[in-house]
């Protein structure tokens, strides 16, 4: 099963990557079982240091790239999962720079399914004007508004889209490469610091509702589900306040994943998600 | 410094709105209406299409954003009213005219359980307008006009509250009716509107509800000696949050959404027209 995780920067595919192979290798991936490994594993293994001393995983920058390759048991039978840990810089830099990344524009036709990485904390939901000084606030806002037809402060540019058209933008782009559908699997990492009561696809929906909208209408050739995904299990930078018992923990025990109601589930569930999605006897990539 | 050679294969799209060929491939695939906004400068025709969209990225909608082939052109249409701009008050860039004709936006919108419709918007400079109110140009300039599945003309809300400019809005339609509709540019086919826009500034100013409503009732009734149906929108597209009444917004999009009355959707094939309905109008001439 070839995937591919699409995340901008630091919107936690690596960490994703790292806990599970914790999680595979510890057998705490019920129903997932590893039997094999195919790659070399030491990114996910500094990965793993990295989690258990309560630091963030190092995102792979746009010049290394990490690969989990392996083979495990689940409920579809033996998968082989090849998953890359493409580099947010360089998704961010095809979005900004309206050039398609060669490797992920020749990947595409081969994918059986992908994961799309959306960080709860660094959504960008495209805030109106009315809100700059709140967003601005003790940052030197600008004393005067320029008037209707002068120009803005801060021009136009691609970088400015917010988070949900970014989203739909690759989307669409990857919709012009394919015939075949492609499952989608949305992962909101550091769900642990999504604030509410919303499971997973309320809170997409509430937040990102042209992006709910747009995977609603293409639901045939974007099959999709949503999870909530806390890699870290909780916030690094409120150690303090975070209870001993899980600051204690083995990283694949304090990271959870919940299904798109808010059921808690395994954390290989995304993984096997797509698997399920597979037409019958193609899921052992 | 010779150019480098750039696969367009390799190329995501750009901020450009479409031109009549790409935006007839579009009507070709499946429904679609043509929708030109007619109205002076700032009558509010860019915000009109700009809050078309802004409003499917808020939760609550009765339809469904299915798509757009102009995406970055609705993203740049719709930065002067984000904070990413640096402005603290919602704007609309003004529409200057696209030498290579790339002027119609492209919005998909879906109904529940039923298929998207692909909205062609026309984002004219409302100075090509005024031209062709003061007969400076003819309806050739304008040949989205002969094509536009539905018209709307808008009346300026805020010119109508100063009493300085409102004796020139319901004149200025009328001579604009007359230009578009003279010369028979206006195909009889295309449904019509009037729009008043920024209704907000008006509602509850009565003394200019008063004028207007004797303007309003006989500009529809011109309207509808052209098409019998034509409806009249007060649109309070960006009125303030507290705004106590319906915005218009809904009814006018449900009105854009609705088939073209003659029109079979799916567009029949050609040369298959069933009897009393009309063939689905190209942006292209064969």
């Amino acid at each position: 099963m070839k995937l591919a995780a699409l995340g901008e920067f630091a919107t936690g595919k690596s960490s994703y990557m790292v806990v599970l192979y914790g999680a595979l290798v510890n057998k705490t991936a019920d129903p997932m079982v590893l039997v094999e490994v195919l790659d070399e594993v030491g990114f996910l293994n500094r990965g793993l240091q990295e989690l258990a001393a309560n630091r963030r995983v190092t995102r792979t920058d746009s010049e290394s790239e990490g690969h989990v390759r392996l083979c495990a048991t689940s409920p579809q039978g033996e998968l082989t999962v090849d998953l890359p840990d493409r580099s947010g810089e360089r998704l961010k830099m095809m979005i900004n720079g309206r050039t398609w990344d060669p490797e992920l524009q020749t990947a595409l036709h081969g994918l059986d399914g992908a994961m799309l990485f959306l960080h709860v904390l660094q959504f960008d939901p495209g805030h109106p004007a009315e809100e700059l000084d709140l967003l601005l606030a003790g940052e030197n806002p600008p004393q005067l508004d320029p008037g209707p037809a002068e120009e803005d402060p801060v021009p136009w540019e691609p970088s400015l889209m917010p988070s949900d058209v970014r989203a739909i933008d690759l989307l669409q782009a990857l919709l012009t490469q394919r015939d075949a559908p492609l499952p989608l699997a949305v992962v909101l990492s550091a769900w642990d610091c999504a604030s509410g009561e919303h499971p997973p696809a309320a809170w997409l929906a509430a937040n990102a509702p042209l992006l709910v909208q747009f995977l609603d209408t293409h639901q045939d050739e974007l099959p999709h589900t949503v999870f909530g995904v806390s890699a870290q299990g909780f916030d690094f930078n409120n150690l303090d306040r975070t209870g001993g018992e899980l600051t204690a923990s083995d990283p694949w025990d304090r990271a959870s994943v919940l299904d798109c109601d808010g059921a808690s589930v395994s954390l290989a569930q995304p993984l096997l998600w797509l698997a399920e999605q597979q037409p019958d006897g193609e899921d052992g990539g | 410094m010779p150019f480098e050679e750039v696969d367009s294969a390799t190329l995501l799209p750009g901020p450009d709105a479409l031109d009549p060929l790409e935006a007839g491939h579009l009507l070709a695939r499946r429904p679609g209406r043509v929708i030109v906004w007619a109205g002076e400068r700032e009558s509010g025709k860019t915000t009109l299409s700009c809050e078309l969209y802004e409003r499917q990225r808020k939760p609550g909608n009765h339809l469904r954003f299915a798509g757009s082939e102009t995406l970055l052109a609705l993203e740049r249409l719709a930065h002067p009213s984000r904070a990413s701009s640096g402005r603290r008050v919602r704007e609309t860039r003004r529409t200057e005219r696209d030498p290579d004709g790339r002027e119609l936006l492209h919005l998909a919108l879906a109904p529940p359980s039923a298929q998207p419709v692909d909205l062609l918007l026309a984002d004219l400079p409302g100075e090509m307008f005024r031209q062709l109110r003061d007969h400076e140009i003819t309806t050739a300039e304008l040949p989205v006009l002969a094509r536009a599945d539905k018209l709307a003309l808008l009346a300026d809300g805020a010119r109508l509250v100063d009493p300085n400019t409102r004796a020139n809005v319901a004149s200025g339609i009328r001579q604009l009716l007359q230009a578009i509709h003279a010369n028979g540019a206006l195909d009889p086919r295309t449904e019509l509107a009037l729009v008043v826009t920024m209704w907000d500034r008006i509602a509850g100013h009565q003394e200019t509800e008063e004028y207007w409503v004797a303007r309003e009732q006989q500009l529809t009734a011109e309207l509808r000696s052209i098409d019998p149906q034509a409806p009249v929108f007060r649109v309070a597209a960006r009125a303030p949050a507290d705004w106590p009444h319906p915005d218009g917004m809904r009814a006018l999009t449900d009105w854009l959404m609705h088939p073209v009355r003659v029109t079979m959707d799916p567009p029949v094939a050609d040369g298959v027209i069933p009897g009393g309905l009309r063939q689905p109008k190209r942006l292209v001439p064969r």
